[in-house]
């Protein structure tokens, strides 16, 4: 396979979804109650910036010219996804970085809702836009149901390590929130949106038919086992089964969490090798 | 009305000799493994009815050129006369154009090209012929990475590793009011190159008199080269 874009691509779009994801579930928090959940909001806006900037350090070492990403600031192509996507993460990692700041110094009481809900609204289009990079392309796989896919994935992902990072906090959040249920919603909804993937694929044109024929045979690896059956199957039923009690979660928090993290970056670079190989 | 320039390739004049290809090396320096203008060949049929067809490609300059779209910096662009052309100064190398590109003829340097013209210096016959390395040094020219034809367009003349490149249709001969390369290589003739605008140009009378056919029409992409006489 002739690759244009290798695993580091597939890296910032699963670290940036990892960040956005974490500052999303940390405004959540943050505007349910900022003080009972001070800590888990604290290193949500922390890790955010952190994790989003490292995917594009990352994207920069796969660019030819990553010095003339500059340009990008005068050269603007409104019909291109890159270029509108190259300002809203600045825009992102600027206002993330501030209130990454400002909890740090002052803490998350200081911080003005405004700017949080100025964060979020940004968090959500970066989220979205990781998919419509791909899907602006319009290969066959990279299809419009792509945007969706990423941005379930980016929050589930997100969530689930900030969950991991917050492990203190799991009892009042399974009592507050009822977490494993929550959850589980978010990952019916992310197996809907690979079916309705999958399913155009399969039924669409002669070249998308051709994408599905790649995907089930030279990718059956990678997206039943690793992005299907790891990554949203196995959390799905263990949860459901922390839901009727037959389950811990304190016991299967680490490897279930852990799993859905891995299950995310596997689905996103099946993606992104899947657009290639056809 | 102002120009738009396109191309009519006949199918049955050309002869699959290659001219055109070897043409567009000279003229754009292309290094090796990078094909400005190719062709794809494919056998069809079952014994004994069975046949072979050479389809000469470039890039389509299309319509509607999804590269165009894609690209972030406006790098890829496409001209008033209807040129798809590249500048790669503006190029920040994220290959984009080449993922929407349907037909491959977007091309990336990953590595500096003719490098070994600044290193090699072995000769067929030692001291009767010129190394690769004496003759760039002797000629004193930005000779390894130098495209000429894309220097006298006023684009950056140097490929550099980290841009993309693609056919230009000639755009600095067309401006002197010459046809591209590939088209005055052919000994067929079986390239015709003009103003689509232009009611009364060959290209125009041509297309009107046959039927004429593009790459995965299916794409939408809107191309400006044209195949004719199709075999099939």
């Amino acid at each position: 396979m002739n690759l244009l874009w290798d695993v580091r691509v597939s890296l910032d779009l699963f670290l940036g979804g990892l960040g956005v994801g974490a500052f999303l579930v940390g405004v959540v928090l943050y505007y349910v109650d900022a003080k009972a959940y001070e800590g888990f909001v604290k290193k949500s806006f922390m890790v955010a910036p952190l994790l989003v900037i490292a995917g594009l350090l990352l994207l920069l070492t796969e660019l030819g010219r990553p010095l003339n990403v500059i340009k990008t600031i005068y050269a603007i192509n409104p019909t291109s996804f890159m270029s509108i996507g190259i300002f809203l993460q600045s825009a992102f990692v600027a206002v993330a970085l501030l209130i990454a700041f400002k909890v740090l110094t002052s803490g998350v009481s200081a911080l003005s809702s405004k700017i949080v809900y100025a964060g979020a609204v940004l968090a959500g289009l970066v989220g979205l836009y990781h998919g419509f990079l791909l899907s602006g392309i319009a290969k066959e796989p990279w299809n419009n149901a792509i945007p969706v896919i990423f941005f379930v994935s980016s929050i589930l992902s997100g969530a689930s390590l900030m969950v991991l990072f917050n492990l203190e906090s799991l009892e009042n959040l399974v009592a507050r929130f009822k977490l494993p249920l929550i959850i589980n919603m978010v990952l019916t909804l992310e197996l809907a949106a690979v079916f309705a993937w999958v399913y155009n694929l399969a039924l669409t044109t002669a070249s998308s038919k051709h994408a599905y024929d790649v995907l089930i045979s030279s990718f059956s690896m990678e997206f039943w086992v690793l992005s299907i059956l790891m990554g949203l199957i196995a959390p799905l039923a263990i949860f459901t089964l922390v839901i009727l009690n037959k389950l811990s979660l304190r016991t299967v928090a680490i490897p279930t969490f852990s799993i859905i993290v891995m299950g995310s970056f596997f689905l996103k670079n099946l993606v992104v090798y899947l657009g290639q190989a056809v | 009305m102002a120009k738009k320039y396109g191309m009519v390739i006949d199918l049955h004049r050309c002869v699959g000799c290659g001219a055109c290809d070897l043409a567009c090396k000279s003229e754009n320096n292309t290094p090796d493994g990078i094909h400005w203008a190719f062709h794809k060949t494919e056998t069809y049929g079952i014994f004994p009815h069975v046949s072979y067809k050479h389809t000469p490609t470039l890039c389509n300059h299309c319509e509607d050129a999804p590269c165009v779209r894609v690209c972030p910096t406006h790098a890829m662009h496409k001209t008033d006369e209807g040129f798809v052309v590249h500048d790669p100064n503006l190029c920040i190398g994220c290959k984009s154009c080449m993922l929407a590109d349907p037909y491959g003829v977007i091309f990336y340097n990953k590595e500096h090209a003719f490098l070994d013209y600044a290193t090699d210096d072995s000769s067929i016959v030692k001291g009767g012929t010129f190394s690769k390395k004496e003759l760039s040094d002797k000629s004193k020219a930005p000779f390894p990475n130098f495209n000429a034809a894309r220097g006298a367009d006023g684009y950056e003349a140097v490929r550099r590793k980290g841009a993309v490149e693609k056919c230009t249709f000639c755009n600095h001969r067309v401006a002197q009011g010459l046809a591209p390369a590939c088209v005055v290589a052919c000994p067929a003739d079986a390239r015709i190159f003009g103003d689509l605008n232009d009611e009364k140009s060959k290209i125009a009378t041509t297309l009107r008199a046959h039927k004429p056919t593009v790459l995965l029409p299916e794409k939408g992409t809107n191309p400006k080269v044209f195949y004719i006489r199709n075999y099939n």
